[in-house]
């Protein structure tokens, strides 16, 4: 069955949300997502809600946030899964819908990081086993570092290079009115910036934010203006990281994998040039660099000429992040769909200032958990 | 109709407490033993989707411990945060939709690593219920006192409910062996008409039903007001919805079902959710929730005990039944039909 | 509008963590010294820490087996900001190193403290050694550090 995105909401996203309680700021992305949908409330036959619980301090968030959602009454399945839960909101939609189970489902991120008051870290580092990981586990910013430093190894990338990726996001931001972090950086801002884990500084990587974003799928459009979902993929790692981390002996590049799944699915053949725009989930300005390679982008160690070269740029010959990506706004529950939600967009041609000229084709990436991957592709095409 | 079958399910033995082992290792025990018993293997299972709750395992994205377990590394995969009868939806749906042709289901839940009672109360609303010290229990027992004063019943009526689930659980090799004194716990439940806090895991393999097995012919979820006081506590709530949801879906009525496996987190709740399901027949052979309820691995252990029944030819149709939330906040009702 | 008001509620969760069959074994191990790995005999495999389930082929683990304390650096980062320790709920000491060794004879990684803290000086494919504390207790903490160990 075909299954379509026919609308999508954000919040702007911010360091704290003080003025709107947990419903109140999902409210705003689900209006705002029902009427780019052109959709009443009574249209949305199902509901997938995702948000990390213990960010929130909120055991079963879903079942206390569900006068936001609209949940009441209706079915409400809840799907959180760390940093790739707004991407698996988007799986399940699409599967809810693809199934004939429901007509037309509504998928919901949220997330309000500042309630955690700074304590993101902390949380992440939970995730992780208490007794081997824990100890040494500085949350997912040294998790990246440790790719980051083979990366770095394998490359010789200096950090000027990497830098690049959140200039260039940074620039894009500026035109998203959905961006938290607007503000430009110059690659030698970012190189002075403090050390978070070597060799991640402050500027290279993503923020903490509040917000929501809601995504509608539907097998029913009717007459709108459509993201047709082309192609779907996961693919999910082991358990510790020392399982997950490159020299181990069941090593599995998720991202290289779910791309390659969901590319087959969609008939792309040739990544560089099929694809139209990359939304791609990158925390950090490194990570960037080795999944734009992961995808198939460019060839191994050549993602820094991405950016360098102006060919990310959302003018340029393949745009990544053109509304500033994960390192401009980051609401953990959210992040992920917001991904899907900018790719639709794209191809809908509602991405305001951000928008990339001729759209066919859009790959939303999402990350997280133990270095999983979730690619999900949308075309203005049915097939 | 799902166009979804079970092809098997395996359960640990509830218990208080397993020191012994990790919840990795809970896991990991049921799916071995759910893959000796169908004789399948992790390489022809397509995606696996999980249920666990990260506040009870205390670790956020509390699904990775369980990944190489479950053989999900490699994989698609996903979990739901909800009980195992709501993860249950999704993998159907990843099957009907056709791009899988299995899916390993596998819940977890160990109450004795955590304090079940604080994460209940950390459930409640921040502002208005959580300060009054509100736990789970506490929610049972106002919601036994709207059952039996809507329905003008004595409390003996809840001593009968769990005298029939202790009976019942007594014959079930599986269920939760506890010592209870019949002490007031949250009036007017005593601890043996609560059910009680068990760690225990539970898996269930799909496929599409061209591989045979025991018909997913129907489904209904709902969702209710979270605050306690915007619902009538004593009713049973959304459930009738989720129930019609799933009666329509597979075609049946309530009087066509054989026998149904509610999870029944209180004695009233035994009453109450077959009154909302409109069942006549036998309810809980297995003791239900009231026999073991190791978190959201409790409503697909439903799943398992309606599955069981069929396959022993003592049942055609059954009802398995999962929630999530407090006082059925959030109901799953699954109907299971042996093929013709 | 007045002044928007925010709660304070902070959740006293506690939690005991069963170490598991595997874990246990393991963390007996460090007490007397040792580092132990679980084997798969299929595949094979040899990881460290022992665990139940094989990284390959997802089967049980059969065998629990000591390996060499000598291992192969293979990445490392230097942590230089503050946060919470969830463990301690207090500001975990910084900056400290950690690195993913392979232990000789194994099949992947292990996550554990550096002794070099300028990453400078460290290389992929560097020797290193782990090295134990002299009271040991049954807990990772047994184990201080991953030092350099010459080529």
């Amino acid at each position: 069955m075909n299954v379509a995105i026919i609308g999508s909401g954000q919040t702007n996203h911010r360091s704290r949300r003080l003025d709107v309680n947990a419903p109140e700021l999902i409210d705003e992305a689900v209006q705002a997502a029902l009427a780019d949908a052109r959709l009443a409330p009574d249209g949305i036959d199902a509901i997938v809600v995702g948000n990390m619980e213990h960010f929130e301090g909120i055991h079963l968030s879903d079942l206390w946030a569900g006068e936001g959602t609209g949940a009441v009454g209706k079915p409400q399945i809840k799907v959180a899964t760390g940093g790739t839960t707004g991407s698996s909101l988007a799986q399940a939609a699409y599967y809810l819908v693809a199934s004939g189970f429901y007509r037309t489902v509504l998928a919901v991120g949220w997330e309000r990081l500042s309630d955690s008051e700074g304590e993101t870290t902390t949380g992440i580092v939970t995730a992780f086993d208490p007794i081997y990981e824990r100890p040494t586990l500085a949350g997912a910013v040294s998790g990246l570092a440790i790719l980051a430093c083979q990366y770095q190894a394998k490359h010789g990338t200096k950090p000027e290079e990497a830098a690049l990726v959140v200039v260039q996001a940074r620039e894009n931001a500026a035109k998203n009115p959905h961006a938290h972090l607007k503000q430009a950086v110059a690659a030698a801002d970012v190189v002075k910036s403090p050390l978070l884990s070597s060799p991640i500084r402050y500027l290279d990587m993503c923020p903490t934010s509040d917000g929501a974003c809601a995504v509608v799928f539907t097998s029913d459009p009717g007459d709108r203006r459509c993201a047709w979902v082309r192609g779907v993929s996961s693919r999910h790692n082991h358990t510790y990281l020392g399982d997950v981390a490159e020299g181990a002996a069941d090593f599995i590049h998720t991202l290289q994998l779910a791309s390659a799944d969901a590319y087959r699915q969609a008939g792309i053949r040739d990544p560089r040039n099929d694809i139209d725009v990359v939304e791609m989930y990158e925390p950090c300005t490194w990570a960037a660099l080795d999944w734009a390679e992961a995808m198939g982008l460019c060839g191994p160690g050549e993602a820094a000429g991405l950016w360098a070269s102006g060919t990310a740029r959302i003018d340029g010959g393949l745009p990544i992040n053109p509304s500033g990506g994960v390192l401009c706004a980051n609401p953990i529950g959210a992040t992920g769909l917001i991904r899907v939600a900018e790719a639709s967009m794209q191809v809908r041609g509602t991405a305001g200032a951000c928008q990339v000229a001729d759209v066919e084709t859009a790959v939303a990436t999402g990350f997280g958990g133990s270095f999983w991957n979730e690619v999900m592709i949308v075309g203005a095409r049915k097939s | 109709m799902t166009g979804v079958s079970i092809l098997g399910a395996a359960q640990t033995r509830h218990v208080g407490r397993r020191d012994d082992a990790n919840y990795m290792e809970l896991a990991f025990e049921v799916v071995e033993e759910l893959l000796a018993r169908t004789g399948w293997t992790h390489d022809r299972v397509g995606t696996v989707i999980g249920a666990s709750s990260d506040f009870w395992d205390g670790r956020t994205i509390s699904e990775i411990a369980i990944q190489d377990a479950a053989g999900a590394a490699g994989k698609s995969a996903s979990k739901v945060s909800m009980d195992g009868a709501f993860a249950l939806v999704y993998a159907a749906a990843r099957i009907a939709s056709g791009a899988f042709q299995t899916c390993l289901v596998v819940a977890h839940g160990k109450a004795s690593e955590g304090n079940p009672r604080k994460i209940a109360n950390a459930g409640f609303d921040p502002l208005y219920q959580r300060p009054l010290g509100i736990d789970d229990h506490a929610a049972l027992g106002l919601q036994a006192r709207a059952f039996l004063e809507g329905r003008k019943l004595s409390p003996s009526a809840l001593a009968e409910s769990a005298a029939q689930s202790r009976e019942a659980a007594a014959r079930n090799p599986n269920a939760h062996r506890r010592e209870t004194r019949h002490v007031l716990e949250a009036d007017p439940l005593h601890d043996d008409e609560i059910a009680p806090d068990s760690d225990g895991a539970c898996a269930v393999l799909l496929g599409a039903s061209t591989f045979g097995g025991v018909e997913l012919a129907g489904f209904g979820c709902a969702t209710d007001e979270h605050a306690l006081g915007a619902r009538d506590l004593g009713q049973a709530g959304v459930l009738p919805k989720a129930a019609q949801e799933a009666y329509r879906r597979a075609g049946l009525g309530p009087r066509e079902i054989d026998v149904a496996e509610i999870h029944d987190a209180s004695s009233a709740q035994t009453l109450l959710w077959r009154e909302g399901l409109g069942v006549a027949c036998p309810v809980n052979p297995s003791g239900g929730a009231m026999g073991a309820q190791p978190g959201f691995a409790t409503g697909l252990v439903r799943v398992l005990e309606a599955y069981e029944r069929i396959v022993r030819g003592e049942a055609r149709t059954a009802i398995a039944h999962g929630m999530t939330g407090f006082v059925g906040q959030a109901h799953c009702v699954w109907i299971l039909r042996r093929r013709s | 509008m007045s002044e928007p008001i925010a709660v304070r509620a902070t959740p006293e969760l506690t939690f005991r963590y069963a170490a598991g069959q595997y874990g246990s074994r393991f963390l007996e191990g460090l007490r007397e010294g040792r580092i132990l790995a679980s084997r798969c005999p299929r595949c094979p495999r040899t990881l460290v820490p022992p665990r139940i389930a094989c990284t390959h082929c997802s089967g049980r683990m059969t065998e629990i087996a000591e390996v060499s304390p000598c291992g192969t650096l293979l990445a490392w980062t230097l942590v230089a900001f503050p946060f919470l320790d969830p463990f301690t709920g207090v500001q975990r000491p910084i900056p400290y190193c950690y690195g993913m060794v392979k232990f000789d004879g194994t099949d992947n990684t292990f996550q554990y403290f550096l002794s070099e803290k300028d990453p400078t000086k460290l290389r992929v494919g560097q020797r290193v050694k782990a090295a134990f504390r002299e009271e040991r207790r049954g807990e990772l903490a047994d184990l201080l550090h991953f030092a350099p160990a010459g080529d």
